[in-house]
């Protein structure tokens, strides 16, 4: 018997998810490649490859390395721009019935606040500010480990956009609680915990760095505990809801991060060894659903018994 | 883009390191191109957590070969499986070559692992020279399978000269342009592209008449090699990239490679190019 569910998230005021599953940054581009194999329509949301001013390059090969239970990568942010994800990807991301998240970075303010600008259009139901890449030079990362640099950006993007904005956070911050708070202070909407953590490979046989860029972000199961104890400590310094990432891979994770306090929740790394993971961790979400007698999944969230 | 579970229907060592797998598919995995690839998922657990890409030798009749060289760990993994085994092959995965055009004559250039898509599209084409390298006799494998492809021609090569002729594959092909010509190239297979941009337009034609489609798949260098020598015989050339993957479907841009016309992924708008809109290392 197909059980009744309800898996919605009233995520802010105006973003609401059928379900709190969403793709994270990077590991979708632009949903092109995977509507291909599924309806796009059953994700709790689209995010999108991280967005900057202009097109980026990215970094020099290699840029992936397999670690255990993860991979490191340094993409380098190779993006195609605002201008040119506005012109040539949206509209194709509108057909879904589902909001389009688009994530942004820039390598000074100015950058993140004409971004966010060019970005508060019709069609865009969210944006996702990344201060926390390890993988360029200047910027990123920088932005998310203190929290006063922090503050001053999120307050300049605020100013310019009136849609809900989500900030997301690096694990290399200090006290990732503290962070949060600064960008909730700022206005953010809502957190998301975590990008990749700066990691490094060496090849012991060529005495080389494995990866073009030397280091890279940590991602995957690896990361998981990580990313769990971060959810844990921002929402319960936060009021605004908390995003889980890092290393999910099956509805249970899903289920960990929303007890930790998370609202909904992103896959990386785990959908580019299995693209056809979101129907199989969506549907077993409802099947959790039904065997414990839940009837929202909003229930679950910060629930965890202590 | 299909994602089967597979069972292992043969792992055989065929040549020094390298192992001839045959996959049953609980599915049709559909039409494919030479020069297509799938990526196969070695474990249900995490370990590896990525696929590895691998070439497509054949598929027929619910049957998928692979011929892999054991590198790493996966690899090693692999190599450790016997019938019955599940595996979870992604594909079929990227562009395959683009045939030859009218009257073009195909001449096909195999080193290493480049074997997969050389042999498939050869099998396919039916027609030209295949020319396959490799270190040492022990290391060359379905040498029968090659030579039995119908209305084709084989040369195999090995560095140290234990089987075929000695040397490097990309000397052969550099007789092959010219034989029958009465022209016996001179360059130096080492010469750079300025060089041979300074080749007049006579000494060109003089090299060949008929129209050469050249395809190459194996170690950089070879490719690099052979895209001169096409070059130099005004011959298109298309070869088979390999770049680390991730996602192996277009996803993650992990896989970049720079070209004429910017960055390409391998995996999506590859693995096959057109030498000659790659920007060579
Ligand atoms: C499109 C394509 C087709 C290929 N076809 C074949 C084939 O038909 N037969 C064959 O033997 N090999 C083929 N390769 C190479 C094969 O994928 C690698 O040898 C294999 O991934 C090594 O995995 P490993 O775990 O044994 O090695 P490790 O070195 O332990 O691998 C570590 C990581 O590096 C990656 N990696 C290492 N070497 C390569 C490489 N050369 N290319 C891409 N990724 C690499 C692995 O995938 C893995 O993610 C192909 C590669 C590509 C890109
Ligand atoms: C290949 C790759 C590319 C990524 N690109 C971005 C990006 O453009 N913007 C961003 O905010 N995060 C990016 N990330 C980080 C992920 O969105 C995510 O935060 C991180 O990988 C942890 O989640 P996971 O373990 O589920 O992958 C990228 C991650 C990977 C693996
Ligand atoms: S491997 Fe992910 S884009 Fe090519």
């Amino acid at each position: 018997m197909e059980i009744a569910v309800d898996t919605t998230i009233k995520l802010i005021q105006g973003l609401e998810l059928k379900n709190p599953v969403m793709n994270a940054s990077g590991t979708f581009a632009y949903g092109e490649e995977c509507s291909e194999i599924f309806d796009l329509s059953i994700m709790g949301g689209i995010i999108t490859k991280g967005l900057s001013l202009l097109p980026n390059k990215g970094n020099p090969p290699p840029r992936i390395v397999e670690t255990p239970c993860g991979l490191i990568n340094a993409i380098g942010l190779e993006n195609i721009g605002v201008d040119a994800f506005l012109k040539d990807k949206l509209q194709f991301l509108m057909q879904f019935k589902t909001p389009i998240i688009v994530n942004f970075f820039g390598s000074y303010e100015e950058e993140y606040v004409e971004c966010a600008r060019r970005l508060s259009i019709e069609g865009v139901a969210a944006l996702e500010m990344n201060v926390s890449c390890p993988n360029i030079k200047s910027g990123g990362i920088q932005f998310g480990t203190d929290p006063h640099t922090l503050y001053a950006l999120v307050r300049k993007v605020r100013d310019v956009t009136t849609k809900p904005l989500i900030v997301k956070l690096s694990p290399l911050a200090g006290d990732i609680a503290e962070m949060a708070f600064s960008a909730q202070d700022a206005g953010a909407d809502a957190i998301t915990c975590i990008n990749t953590i700066p990691a490094m490979a060496i090849d012991e046989e060529t005495w080389r760095p494995t990866l073009g860029n030397i280091t890279g972000g940590l991602s995957g199961p690896a990361i998981k505990p990580i990313a769990l104890r971060t959810v844990w400590e921002a929402s319960h310094k936060v009021d605004i809801p908390v995003i889980g990432c890092g290393g999910i891979s099956s509805s249970a994770d899903v289920i960990q991060f929303m007890l930790a306090g998370a609202s909904a929740v992103e896959i990386g790394s785990f959908s580019l060894r299995e693209p056809f993971c979101f129907p199989d961790i969506i549907n077993g979400l409802t099947q959790y659903m039904g065997r414990h007698s839940i009837d929202t999944i909003q229930d679950v969230i910060g629930r965890l018994k202590l | 883009m299909k994602d089967l579970e597979c069972s292992v229907i043969k792992n055989q060592k065929v040549a020094n390191n390298t192992y001839l797998l045959a996959l049953r598919c609980d599915g049709h995995i559909g039409e494919y191109m030479p020069g297509q690839f799938v990526m196969i998922k070695i474990s249900s657990n995490t370990h590896p957590f990525l696929r590895r890409p691998f070439g497509i030798l054949g598929y027929s009749d619910g049957l998928l070969y692979v011929l892999y060289k054991v590198k790493g760990q996966g690899t090693y993994m692999l190599s450790n499986k016997h019938p019955g085994d599940k595996l979870w092959v992604l594909g079929p995965l990227g562009k395959g070559f683009s045939l030859p055009e009218c009257n073009e004559e195909p001449f096909y250039v195999a080193g290493g692992t480049g074997l997969p898509p050389i042999f498939s599209l050869a099998q396919h084409l039916k027609k030209g020279h295949i020319m396959i390298g490799a270190k040492s006799l022990d290391d060359l494998a379905l040498v029968e399978q090659i030579r039995n492809i119908p209305n084709t021609k084989a040369s195999f090569t090995t560095e140290d000269g234990s089987f075929g002729f000695k040397g490097l594959v990309t000397d052969v092909l550099k007789k092959c342009v010219s034989r029958g010509r009465g022209h016996v190239l001179t360059f130096d297979i080492l010469e750079h592209d300025i060089q041979l941009n300074q080749m007049t337009e006579k000494e060109c034609q003089m090299l060949r008449h008929d129209p050469l489609i050249i395809y190459a798949c194996g170690p950089y260098d070879m490719l690099r090699q052979t895209y001169i020598i096409a070059k130099r015989c005004r011959a298109r050339c298309q070869v088979s990239l390999e770049e680390h993957m991730a996602c192996g479907f277009g996803v993650c841009q992990g896989c970049t490679v720079e070209t004429r016309s910017g960055n390409m992924r391998v995996c999506k708008d590859g693995p096959i190019f057109d030498a000659a809109d790659i920007i060579w290392r």
